[in-house]
């Protein structure tokens, strides 16, 4: 090294712009050109389509084949685009039938992402909540927390989705769609770069429950490439209406769905242009070398990199069964959503598992195996009091929903199973499956009541199986149990059914329907209620014995075979319903009587352990409690250890016979184990008794 | 002539079994002190069974259980058919004898009752699958 290098290395230290905390994109961005378009001086430029040449390229657009949408929507879908020319319609297969698509590059800020926030599907709270009403609204009305969207409809008439909901609702869940997959699944690569892969838009009319219909383009795949382009381009509230202003003033908020949700076809070409033009004005600034201005460079690039997208736009549907029309169009196109969107990891099972469990639940209401009021009552997007009172059931209570939800997912019929089979893509409807759908299910119920973490061990001890084989094999019905009278009319039913004999309560029958419906709320209750989760190997450490490791419902299903496990079902599905603490079972050391242990102190893991060891205890028996005495079990052994004796003397045996003439063995070898063998002989026949028989 | 698979140890006698028999406690359903030969129709009615076969020489020589998950009756019987699949069983073995069970017999019972009467047959217990040594 030459003292001139050393001096060289000094002086570019000083140097700015190489800045080693300085990240990559503090280097110089380039401007991709996406469109043909130039300014006077030969710069490329983007440019807004003009409404009156756009209304003439949508009437044309509107005659190709296989375009199936309004006026309105196809003058938006022409306005939105960065060049409105060379439309080619072109179909692709889904379920039911082909959707027709048109391949062009839009702005971003001409259409949204999607409202339905099935990612987040295991953190809503459900309209099928008692408690819906009075734990998501605020003093004045309005709605809080993170409320499920009800599914999109098919409009009927053109290809088009229909959601209905509040517009607090709807712009609350879109906004949060965006931050979270934002967050989870970041697409570093836009804005120094353009999107390459194409969103997929579909046209969707937003029905503000109580105010108007707003037309609107959303994405139904591409959301994380869109939430990411978004994150990109910063707005100067003064660009937005003057309605708007007050709400963002101050700040320089990056663009959010709710604020292009606010605002009119109009308005918001009025903002991508302001857009264009401010980040192309700060392009054409001449270049310093400072890093200030690099930034601001490189920000601008970003944002203009970022402006437009490539889209396949959704424009017509042909059913298979032109008889359907376009009623099967909103499920046609949820399942190109379902299909690309599950992949991704941030997807979790709970989430995947409801937007599954919702996938099955349509396709069986397509074969026509539940009717609409099933349904509702299933997916509950929106309040079910009504469909449960028609069902004479007390819409108060959740673990009735629960029944309801059991006895649907464990039919065993050819619709449903194909249901089941498709949207799981597996060869054969296994209980795993039944339970993974039912679970979802049965929780939203519960999102208002119960906090996160409990929600969670309730999916994982559901998940681990909540419908167990003779559920679905053997008959049983949900029926009509409002009250603790009620509760015990169906215990009395499922003890007459085991037919328990004598003091001891020896079984004599085998559990029946009543047992069935009994396990099925009980087990409800002794998960929400904390006193049965998914099994853990920890759990036997708390005891210090094996424990039964199996399902919930492989639980539940041999408490049902024991006239005390139903009795603590039945206790325990008045306590939870209650709201008291529940009643647990234990099994004090060295015994197999089962007690009842009343501690509302205990802990979930210790009334958990306690179910699972005395269930495998009056299931399996203890080891040491059998007829033998101690001096028995010593016997054995010894008659054991003998066995394995002789074992290693024919092996020693064959051993020495390979020698073709063995010798005799010195006494030295031998005498030992001839003396023990001779000392034990004469011992134990001085133990033995005359033999009669002889 | 190969060297017999199955040797045993004791003689089954009626004396043996009824002492046996004693070790089952209130678990035994029935005591049937009397071989059965494995050539001829069997017509027990035993639902869990613990059951001991004799070599042609009359020694036991095979300890075996059956629980079936589901109520058969018969079971010792329908496990020895399986048995007999096996050529040196069906050449070696001559009769059995059943210590039948009741149905309410917990799986741990059944399973110290094998070992019990297999340790005190001086026979090794011989799981499934594995075939024994010449």
């Amino acid at each position: 090294m030459t003292i001139s290098s050393i001096s060289l290395a000094g002086s570019t230290a000083d140097d700015p712009r190489d800045n080693l905390d300085a990240d990559a994109t503090e280097s110089p961005l380039q401007l991709i050109a996406v469109s043909s378009a130039t300014t006077v001086d030969g710069m490329p430029t983007l440019r807004v389509v003009d409404p009156r040449s756009a209304a003439k390229i949508a009437a044309e657009l509107g005659r190709q084949r296989g375009v199936d949408l309004d006026t309105d929507a196809l003058r938006r879908l022409v306005m939105s685009c960065v060049e409105p020319v060379g439309f080619h319609v072109t179909r692709h297969r889904v379920g039911t039938g082909w959707l027709w698509i048109v391949e062009t590059r839009q702005f971003v800020t001409m259409f949204t992402l999607t409202p339905s926030n099935d990612r987040l599907g295991d953190q809503l709270i459900y309209a099928a909540d008692p408690s819906f009403g009075s734990r998501t609204t605020n003093k004045d009305g309005r709605p809080v927390g993170h409320i499920a969207v009800p599914m999109p409809e098919s409009d009927g008439t053109y290809a088009k989705v229909v959601y209905t909901a509040s517009r607090d609702t709807l712009m609350e869940a879109t906004d949060r769609n965006c931050l979270a997959v934002r967050d989870d699944n970041p697409q570093y690569d836009i804005g120094p770069d353009i999107i390459h892969r194409s969103l997929t838009t579909v046209f969707t009319t937003l029905r503000y429950t109580g105010g108007t219909n707003e037309l609107e383009q959303v994405s139904a795949d591409g959301n994380s490439r869109l939430a990411s382009a978004y994150a990109q381009i910063t707005v100067d509230p003064a660009w937005l209406p003057q309605r708007l202003r007050t709400q963002y003033e101050g700040a320089r908020p990056t663009l959010m769905p709710s604020m292009l949700m606010q605002c009119d076809v109009n308005e918001r070409r009025d903002l991508t242009r302001k857009i264009i033009k401010a980040n192309e004005d700060r392009l054409a600034l001449p270049e310093r070398s400072t890093l200030k201005d690099l930034k601001e460079r490189n920000a601008a690039v970003c944002a203009l990199n970022a402006l437009t997208a490539p889209v396949q736009v959704i424009v017509g549907y042909e059913d298979d069964d032109p008889e359907h029309g376009m009623e099967r169009f909103a499920s046609a196109v949820r399942s190109l959503l379902v299909r690309m969107n599950v992949g991704v990891k941030t997807f979790d099972t709970g989430a995947q598992n409801a937007v599954i469990a919702e996938e099955i639940v349509l396709a069986a209401q397509q074969s026509e195996f539940f009717d609409d009021e099933e349904v509702a009552l299933l997916i509950g997007r929106e309040d079910v009091t009504k469909v449960m009172t028609a069902y004479g059931l007390d819409p108060e209570l959740r673990d009735l929903r629960a029944m309801m939800v059991i006895a649907k997912c464990s039919v065993n019929a050819t619709r449903l199973n194909k249901a089941m089979r498709e949207k799981f893509s597996a060869k054969k409807v296994m209980l795993k499956h039944r339970s993974a759908v039912a679970s979802e299910l049965i929780l939203r119920s519960y999102g208002a009541v119960m906090t996160p973490g409990d929600l969670d061990r309730s999916r994982n001890a559901l998940n681990s199986g909540c419908i167990w084989q003779s559920l679905v094999d053997r008959p049983w019905d949900a029926v009509v149990v409002n009250d603790d009278e009620g509760v015990d009319r169906v215990l009395r039913g499922a003890v007459e059914e085991l037919a328990p004999v004598g003091e001891k309560e020896t079984v004599t029958g085998v559990p029946g329907p009543f047992a069935r419906l009994l396990g099925v709320l009980g087990m409800v209750a002794l998960v929400v209620g904390g006193g049965l989760t998914s099994p853990k190997g920890s759990s036997e450490k708390e005891i210090g014995d094996p424990i039964d490791r199996s399902s919930v419902g492989s639980i539940v299903d041999k408490l049902t075979t024991f006239p005390w496990g139903l009795r603590l079902l039945a206790e325990n599905i008045k306590r939870n319903r209650a709201g008291m603490p529940l009643l647990g079972v234990q099994v004090p050391d060295g015994t197999t009587d089962i007690e009842h242990f009343d501690d509302p102190t205990a802990s979930v893991a210790s009334r958990d352990a306690r179910l699972r060891h005395a269930v495998r205890i009056a299931t399996q028996g203890r080891a040491e409690e059998t007829a033998a005495s101690a001096e028995e079990n010593a016997f054995n052994e010894l008659c054991r250890t003998i066995t394995l004796a002789d074992d290693a003397f024919q092996t020693y045996r064959s051993i020495r016979s390979e020698d073709p003439s063995p010798g005799l063995l010195p006494s030295h070898q031998t005498d030992g184990p001839i003396k023990k063998l001779e000392f034990m002989a004469k011992a134990l026949n001085r133990m033995t008794a005359e033999d009669q028989d002889q | 002539m190969n060297t017999p698979s199955w040797a045993g140890v004791v003689t089954m006698t009626p004396a043996r079994y009824r002492y046996l028999a004693d070790l089952a406690g209130g678990n035994l359903l029935a005591s049937w002190p009397v071989p059965h030969s494995l050539r001829a129709p069997y017509d027990g009615d035993e639902e869990k069974a613990v059951y001991i076969v004799a070599n042609r020489e009359g020694l036991a020589c095979y300890v075996g259980q059956t629980r079936p998950a589901r109520a058969w009756t018969g079971a010792a019987g329908i496990r020895l058919s399986q048995h007999m699949a096996e050529p040196s069983k069906r050449d070696e073995w001559d009769s059995f004898w059943v210590l039948p069970l009741k149905w309410s017999t917990k799986p741990t019972i059944v399973d110290w009752y094998e070992a019990t009467v297999a340790a005190r047959l001086m026979v090794p217990l011989r799981h499934r699958r594995r075939r024994s040594r010449i």
